[in-house]
């Protein structure tokens, strides 16, 4: 006897005594599944196209071409329909990339998340917005981090089951405290959202980001500390309508592939229509200055999506024009270094800058420069 | 290409199946070589010279081989092939990790490091060097005449179902095949069974575990649940996902009428490490016996030397999978645990314990293995043996508790059940002899495999890409 395997060919690799049905079945089957497979692959549109600035002698173009043509695949829909409905009908779970909580509230796993580089990360965060600081006050302007709080922060309870880790517990009033020392002013969005929540959700329940009632809350605190300041700004008046409500589905729900009547159901938003009422607004041709511009993600960014308006909610309560410099899926880092060497700074220096951070950025590592 | 993959199962099947059959016998080599360079050539054509010089010097050594008469001439020759064999495998697999271990020891001495680029491991390299070294020695063993067609050697070491990760073949069981095989219906259908069969236990079990498993192995200070949990998922998805690539690698290698040995037999039933080590990777334990332990003297030397000889295979087994600690200590682990129990025989300390005590008993340390086995590092392993102690809290933290899905731990209990139930379900109906019961129940599984295939090739294309975890090694 040895310690090691012998090696065994299984004898029943054509046997005879199977039951005839399998001596076709099973090959029938696979090589129809196969043979629709192929033609639709053939006849799909990322089976054509080629990809241009890849090589093949390193596999980069292997790669590319094949990514595409899988995304492209006309199985992928449905796949993900089937699969999402069927995590979702059975176990109540969403795609990776979200958390089904409680009432009908989802989560971004980004607000969960924890790594063994977050501290270090934290430390490196606050140390880059000290460097904007002081480089924003060579040319003169002042600089104030709207941190925005998580959606689970605001709303614990509606997460359900799962729990927020605890290593979060602190992190917003930490990185507010680490600001504060550095003489960086922060409101603290985190009790002003909370404090609002009887007035009505300040997030929405499907989407990652605030309600337009969040966007106007968080506005008047920014705007609070940004008058503290004691500047002069250009005076803007400014009108708030509304439009009629409608549903709507929130980003969220893209990991919750099932139809509407069995998903969670629908935000209803009625959006802000903020309309400048006074004289000013030079306008493209006007010359008008602007003194505060707005840095961000897409809690700020006029995005298609965008139905909360922080921008036109943060120039009614300061009562000034705010220069939107925000942009959609970048985070809150690149859309700053963007900014610090674009032309519209220069254009238009600003006295204050409105640096929008949302709190599970805080721990995502970004390339250097 | 990964044979999970939609352009492997929609594009690379369908043309290489439809060629191959319509192509007469004597041309059938020759078109599974295109199509294996192909394969390779998919994740980087550049390194296709490696694989085309491994082959064409072992060939040529090979006809030495067979021409040089017995003597201190032929040994010098087959250590020059296996020594240049080696000499490839230890630049692209070990260079970097020797390089990092000795600036590890410099730097821990005050030194400045030396500075190095990176090198790239080929694929499947760890592989096709083992197909070539085991023709190299079966020929100096005389046990197989050196082959004089080229186009059917490199096929050999080509053969797409197992060039990126195996099973480790040796040329003697292929060498008939490739002068002659049969095709028949009842064998392509038995290849499609196998290949379905694998397909969905890599696409429908491994991958949705897999989630969990790197949650739990990220884990900065896994709890007594953490560790644990992360261990089981680990040992349910590692033989789910690289039994699955086996199943794969049989049932394309049978489409195509070679007959290739099995791979796994139920390794967690095994009531010992020793019946693990006959029941898990036997094609690499097969291997690592032929051509490692026999070549270092067996248990020809001595029962001391047995025990060391035991013990350098595994670890020298370990090494292969990976540059890596944490594989060396892999195989330190196994190869004492099985040159202890060899010594409990021996001494006649081994007594039949019953299955109950000693199948749980032998998962744990299979389980303490792939942790270690698992970890990227040394440290993080012994966090992990740290959270398995309780030394940081005994419920699932809460860092890893969100992450754990009703869905994932469903298809870990069926994981759970298919690895024990089944091969104890296989045994009744075996000793029941029925000849009603058992073609039903083949029936039976094999309508159940059908939709569960179609169900694999939708979680295919809805999750993002998985590569079988064994194509690192």
């Amino acid at each position: 006897m040895t310690e090691f395997a012998q090696d065994t060919v299984k004898p029943n690799a054509d046997n005879p005594t199977a039951p005839r049905i399998l001596h076709w079945l099973p090959a029938a089957f696979l090589l129809t599944v196969v043979a629709v497979g192929a033609i639709a692959t053939l006849t799909s549109p990322g089976f054509r196209e080629a990809q241009p600035d890849k090589t093949v002698i390193n596999g980069e173009w292997m790669l590319s071409w094949e990514k595409n043509l899988d995304s492209k695949v006309p199985w992928r829909t449905p796949s993900v329909n089937l699969w999402g409905g069927l995590n979702y009908r059975l176990f109540g779970e969403a795609q990776d990339g979200a958390l089904i909580g409680q009432y009908g509230w989802l989560f971004t796993n980004e607000e969960f998340q924890t790594a063994s580089t977050d501290a270090a990360e934290f430390q490196s965060k606050i140390a880059y917005v000290k460097q904007v600081r002081d480089q924003l006050a060579k040319d003169g302007a002042k600089l104030v981090v709207a941190l925005i709080p998580a959606k689970v922060r605001i709303y614990p309870q509606e997460v359900g089951r799962a729990g927020v880790p605890a290593s979060h517990d602190t992190l917003y009033a930490d990185f507010r405290d680490r600001l504060e020392d550095a003489d960086i002013a922060a409101p603290d969005l985190a009790a002003a959202l909370k404090a609002a929540r009887s007035q009505g959700n300040v997030f929405l329940r499907t989407d990652t980001h605030w309600t337009p009632l969040g966007a106007e809350i968080a506005a008047r605190a920014v705007a609070e500390t940004v008058q503290e300041l004691n500047l002069e700004l250009p005076p803007a008046d400014y009108s708030l309508t509304h439009k009629p409500d409608v549903a709507r589905a929130g980003d969220l729900l893209r990991y919750v592939p099932v139809p509407e009547d069995v998903g969670p159901e629908l935000d209803r938003v009625s959006e802000p229509e903020y309309t400048r009422t006074d004289e000013g607004g030079g306008g493209l041709l006007g010359d008008e200055s602007i003194a505060v511009t707005l840095v961000g993600t897409s809690y700020s960014a006029d995005s298609k999506d965008n139905v909360w308006h922080f921008d036109d909610a943060l120039a009614a309560a300061l009562g000034t024009e705010v220069l939107n410099a925000a942009q959609e899926g970048k985070g809150p880092i690149v859309p700053m270094r963007e900014y610090l060497k674009s032309q519209d700074r220069k254009d238009n220096p600003p006295q204050v800058v409105v640096w929008e951070i949302p709190e599970r950025f805080l721990r995502v590592v970004y390339d250097a420069e | 290409m990964v044979f999970s993959s939609n352009v492997f199962l929609f594009l690379f099947l369908p043309l290489f199946l439809i060629i191959y059959y319509l192509l007469p016998f004597k041309w059938r080599s020759a078109w599974i070589l295109l199509g294996s360079y192909a394969l390779y050539s998919w994740w980087r054509v550049d390194f296709l010279w490696l694989l085309i010089a491994i082959t064409v010097v072992s060939y040529w050594f090979g006809l030495v081989l067979g021409r040089q008469p017995d003597g201190q001439r032929r040994r010098w020759t087959l250590v020059t092939a296996v020594v240049l064999n080696l000499a490839a495998l230890g630049y692209f697999k070990y260079a970097n990790f020797g390089i990092e271990s000795f600036n590890a020891i410099t730097q821990s001495l005050g030194f400045q490091p030396f500075a190095f680029t990176p090198i790239l491991l080929p694929i499947g390299l760890s592989f096709f060097i083992f197909h070539a070294i085991s023709y190299i020695v079966d020929v100096y063993r005389r046990e197989e005449p050196p082959t004089h067609k080229l186009l059917d050697f490199a096929a050999f070491i080509a053969l797409f179902p197992h060039l990126i990760a195996g099973p480790v073949l040796k040329y003697n069981l292929l060498a008939d095949q490739f002068r002659t095989r049969t095709h028949t219906l009842e064998k392509f259908s038995y290849g499609a069974t196998r290949f379905m069969t694998g397909f969905a236990k890599k696409v429908l079990i491994a991958d949705t575990i897999a989630p969990l498993v790197t949650a739990a192995f990220n884990q900065p200070n896994p709890t007594m649940a953490d560790a644990w949990l992360g261990a089981l998922a680990y040992t349910l998805q590692l033989y789910f996902d690289f039994s699955g690539y086996s199943d794969m690698a049989i049932g394309l290698a049978a489409m195509m009428g070679f007959k290739f040995p099995e791979n796994f037999n139920h390794p967690y039933i095994s009531r010992s490490i020793t019946e693990f080590w006959r029941r898990w990777h036997m094609s690499l334990s097969s291997w690592l016996r032929e051509y490692l332990y026999i070549s270092l003297g067996g248990n020809r030397k001595g029962r001391a030397r047995t025990y060391l000889n035991l013990w350098l295979t595994m670890v020298l087994g370990g090494l292969w999978h990976g540059a890596n600690w944490t594989f060396v200590l892999w195989g330190v682990w196994h190869g004492s645990i099985l040159a202890v129990e060899r010594r409990m025989k021996e001494a006649s300390l081994w007594k039949p314990s019953p299955a109950w005590l000693t199948i749980p008993g032998t998962m744990i340390l299979v389980m303490l293995g792939w942790v270690m086995f698992r970890a990227d590092n040394v440290p993080d392993a012994f966090r992990m043996y740290g959270g398995m102690l309780g030394l940081n809290g005994v419920g699932l933290s809460d860092t890893l508790a969100w992450q754990v899905k009703g869905s994932v731990l469903l298809t870990m209990l069926l994981a759970a059940v298919l690895v024990y139930v089944a091969p104890l379900w296989g045994q009744r109906v075996g000793d029941v002899g029925s000849r009603l019961l058992k073609p039903a129940l083949a029936v039976g599984a094999t309508v159940t495999l059908l939709p569960l295939f179609v169900l694999a090739v939708m979680k295919l294309s809805a999750q993002s890409y998985t590569p079988f975890l064994y194509f690192q090694f």
